[in-house]
């Protein structure tokens, strides 16, 4: 299996008003072609970080990026802004959170939709590219596709906007897709739906696929890895199923325990006390150790670097 | 498009209840202001008899409310009475100089636009550069000064030092060249202020919608940073700068008097002021009348613009008038 998008050992620093912020701290992370990686953790773990990282999208004055991205042997880390933005939309895309606000609210989903598919085939016709804007809204499940590519997003549901986003991100046909929280913002029964057309996608679509996420369910039905971040570090990595049946990173079985009820309400009273460590003050030893059960005197003193626990899986635990 | 002719119906309606209590407002002026017009126009040495018949003339002598029916019935045939001092009838009076304030106040708009507007997305897009704090010292400048001021400085400087440009009055009737000529510094004397004014504006509302979600949607599509700023972002971020200018040619149409009396040029402000000074309230009446329709129209046409960017407008409007 050949590597699309291999991170090695990468390190972000965001400038706050408090002082240097390390979000992301030493993360590797290998995204194979044509795989859909899960990416979990709480808020605040550097998820979404590490998305706009791999997009360029860091706001270059206030973050520092060190360490490597490489997208198909290009290295990313370091690459001028024209090159990053080359890359957008070409080879990579994004789709975000909050559908009702990643629509620009004074254009019609045709413009907006056309300007993405002109930079990706300038050489369409109005009528040709036309026709490949209402396949690809037919393609993601929107109703009527006449009337909706020239509706405004206001005119548009929630969950149909998710899915005009992601008729964006296909018209790229990139070879990587970031999909951060995609269904995060919408209620269940859409969730359900949207995540059923992601899946229903791959058959189409042969670029691999981040898929950031916090709600473990998604990642368990969608995804072929995963790797889990914890205040900014990689905890651990593997295929989907092994890691979800059997953790290797007690951060891991924590999740996991805290997604294995029935409602919201008994996941807040389930979930894991204590709280992520903040990025502004980092000290030695194992970032979950505050919060660990298993936690040694060890754990405190001595940081545990990712490595391999078996075949495929990494964990970063002294006990792992 | 429904939605929209009903808006317009709807705020036609309400621009006609605003022109009639200005209208009132404007009647009742003449109650409140001591001093009888008649005496006055007339003089301390006309004899009571003179007096009388020129109260009766102008129709003082009648009760307040058969007054008013009458003044608001008049002005809705477009008769806004007789100058008793030129015995012209004021709508002429008040036409005859209503061009200039009008070319004035839209040319002065139109150049705080023309220089506000780039300048504003320049420091936008170059945040906390140099460049951006330096234009924000020269706005901030520039809001502050008076117009008068900048006037004087701007007839010293280009008219009188060096000799480009004409110094006084509107031009020769029919010379459009000598006209626009005559026009510059009154306009630029005007625009200045408004230039900073929009400069800031547009900067704080450009950089809002930068920060929008929608905005890192275009750039992770790789869109340019031209396509970005000039097509998606400038759009939203003309609103606020749109509804800004609805008052400033409002406030242009009354306020440019400074201009206008140094630059010898006529207008409805210098109209109005010379009316005042001599208590001719009809004159007053007319020119404030017409300036508070200029007004309310050309708000009506800044809501109207506003509903034709943002479809979020247009569709609660549909809501609203159905």
């Amino acid at each position: 299996m050949t590597l699309l998008a291999d991170l090695r050992d990468l390190r972000v620093a965001l400038a706050t008003p408090a002082g240097p912020a390390q979000v992301l701290d030493g993360v590797s992370l290998e995204i194979p072609r044509g795989r859909i990686v899960g990416l979990v953790g709480e808020s605040g773990s550097g998820k979404s970080t590490l998305a706009l990282a791999l997009l360029g999208l860091l706001p270059a004055s206030l973050s520092r990026l060190d360490g490597s991205i490489r997208l198909d042997g290009e290295e990313l880390v370091g690459a001028s802004p024209e090159r990053l933005q080359a890359l957008r939309g070409t080879r990579m895309a994004m789709i975000f959170q909050d559908p009702m606000t990643a629509l620009n609210p004074l254009f019609t989903v045709a413009t907006q939709l056309a300007d993405v598919l002109k930079r990706r085939e300038p050489g369409l016709s109005g009528a040709e590219r036309r026709a490949r804007l209402l396949g690809m809204l037919d393609k993601v499940g929107i109703a009527d596709p006449e009337r909706r590519l020239h509706a405004y997003p206001h005119e548009l549901s929630g969950g149909m906007r998710q899915r005009v986003m992601i008729a964006m991100a296909l018209l790229c046909r990139p070879d990587l897709l970031i999909a951060d929280e995609p269904t995060t913002a919408l209620d269940v029964t859409i969730e359900a739906q949207i995540a059923g057309l992601i899946r229903d996608l791959r058959r189409d679509f042969a670029g691999s696929i981040l898929f950031i996420s916090h709600s473990l369910g998604l990642v368990a039905e969608l995804t072929d890895e995963v790797a889990v971040l914890y205040a900014g570090t990689l905890v651990e990595s593997g295929p989907t199923a092994e890691v979800f049946a059997r953790p290797r990173h007690p951060y891991t079985s924590a999740l996991l325990a805290c997604e294995a009820d029935l409602d919201r309400d008994v996941r807040e009273a389930l979930s894991i006390p204590g709280e992520v460590p903040s990025p502004l003050e980092r000290g030695t030893g194992c970032v979950f150790a505050s919060r660990c059960i298993r936690a040694e005197h060890r754990c405190r003193e001595e940081t545990p670097l990712p490595r391999p626990v078996e075949a495929g899986r990494i964990a970063a635990c002294h006990f792992a | 498009m429904s939605g929209l002719s009903g808006y317009i119906l709807s705020r036609l309606g309400t621009t006609a209840l605003v022109v009639v209590g200005a209208l009132t407002l404007l009647f009742a002026l003449t109650l409140l202001v001591p001093g009888d017009p008649a005496s006055v126009l007339l003089g301390p040495r006309a004899t009571p008899e003179v007096i009388d018949d020129l109260r009766r003339r102008m129709g003082l002598d009648l009760p307040v409310w058969l007054r008013l029916l009458k003044f608001l019935g008049q002005v809705a045939q477009g008769d806004l009475g007789i100058d008793f001092i030129s015995g012209r009838p004021i709508l002429t009076m008040v036409l005859e100089v209503m061009p200039y304030t009008v070319t004035l106040a839209f040319a002065s708009i139109g150049l705080a636009v023309a220089i506000g507007v780039p300048l504003g997305t320049y420091a936008a897009t170059h945040p906390n550069t140099a460049a951006d704090q330096a234009l924000a010292v020269v706005s901030v400048g520039f809001i502050a000064v008076p117009n008068f001021v900048i006037a004087i400085y701007l007839l010293l400087i280009f008219s009188i030092w060096l000799d480009w440009l004409p110094v006084l009055g509107t031009g020769r009737p029919g010379d459009f060249w000598d006209q626009a000529r005559r026009l510059i510094l009154p306009a630029a004397s005007l625009a200045i202020g408004w230039v900073g004014y929009i400069a800031r504006l547009m900067r704080s509302s450009l950089l809002e919608i930068l920060n929008e979600p929608y905005i890192r949607t275009n750039r992770a599509f790789g869109l340019s940073k031209a396509k970005v700023v000039y097509k998606y972002a400038l759009k939203g971020a003309a609103l606020p700068t749109i509804a800004i200018l609805g008052l400033g040619i409002g406030r242009l149409l009354g306020g440019a008097i400074f201009a206008e009396i140094i630059f010898a040029r006529p207008g409805l402000g210098k109209l109005i002021y010379e009316a005042i000074g001599t208590r001719n309230y009809p004159i007053v009446q007319g020119g404030v009348f017409v300036i508070v329709l200029l007004f309310v129209l050309t708000n009506l046409l800044v809501d109207l613009v506003y509903a034709w960017i943002d479809p979020r407008i247009r569709a609660n409007l549909g809501k609203a008038s159905s």
